[in-house]
């Protein structure tokens, strides 16, 4: 990977929660695209280290997003281990946990699948 | 800003504390049911029947905070206090019973196992309903995290 890097995600970083801007509504997006735009041909991409991408708001919120998936799968092993254990642990607090667990980890690997269609998209892209 | 994800889990705490509370009640019915045999007299008292008082639990955490109307939403339930059936117990006279007073009647205690039979089956019912609502909270989140990969 010489030469090309993709953008980093800043431009991406609203207020807060990231927002999503809609293509073709008011004008040019300054998004992502916008920013693809702006580079000149041939130009180097900004390297990463360099760039705020490491700390901008989207990627902390989806850093943060993907603790706590972390943190329910953490909590669903801890519980059934302690209930094989023979502590007191409520059934239901298992199985409520069980499902947080599984739909937080279903909504990650489809965000996963999103970020990596948008980064195949962007590298097979005709600069 | 509040941890991702907390928002999306709401429904699974209040259908959580509603099998909870079911749960508590089936004990207590439990109770009474073991208790049923329980034996006293005028000086020392059998076992008295129990039953459950439902409470709400107001919660602000919910995704409809802010909407009119909906603070005064539940955002759950929980077992208020356990409180004791004041009616009377019934007499019988026995006099060789160990347990009877000095003019030979034995109380015995006031659970009525009709009562319980019938609360038993509402406690099981209220159980199904509550994984029922589960299992269509949990489809509707899943069916929506799915939609995200096809759309």
């Amino acid at each position: 990977m010489s030469g090309f890097e993709l953008p980093g995600l800043r431009s991406w970083a609203g207020p807060g929660v990231p927002q999503m801007r809609v293509l073709g509504q008011g004008g040019p997006a300054p998004g992502l695209v916008g920013e693809l735009r702006s580079l000149p041909a041939g130009a180097e991409g900004p390297s990463g280290a360099d760039g705020p991408a490491a700390t901008s708001a989207f990627g902390q919120s989806l850093d943060s997003a993907l603790g706590q998936v972390a943190a329910l799968q953490h909590d669903v092993s801890h519980k059934a281990e302690a209930l094989a254990m023979g502590e007191p642990v409520e059934l239901q607090d298992l199985m409520l946990s069980m499902g947080k667990s599984e739909v937080a980890f279903n909504l990650m690997i489809e965000v996963r699948n999103k970020l990596v269609d948008a980064w195949d998209k962007l590298s097979r892209a005709v600069v | 800003m509040t941890e991702p994800l907390s928002g999306m889990f709401h429904g699974f705490d209040i259908i959580g504390s509603g099998l909870k509370a079911e749960q508590q009640r089936a004990e207590v019915v439990a109770a009474n049911l073991a208790n049923i045999a329980s034996t006293g007299n005028k000086h020392h008292e059998p076992y008295r029947r129990k039953s459950v008082v439902f409470a709400e639990v107001l919660d602000q955490a919910s995704s409809l905070h802010g909407i009119d109307g909906a603070d005064q939403l539940a955002g759950g339930v929980r077992v208020a206090k356990v409180v004791e059936d004041r009616s009377q117990f019934p007499k019988f006279m026995e006099p060789g019973n160990p347990q009877a007073d000095e003019d030979g009647w034995v109380w015995t205690s006031n659970v009525d196992v009709f009562k319980e039979l019938v609360d038993m089956s509402a406690i099981e019912r209220s159980h199904e309903a509550n994984l029922a609502a589960l299992r269509v909270y949990r489809g509707m989140l899943q069916a929506t995290v799915t939609n995200i990969g096809r759309s």
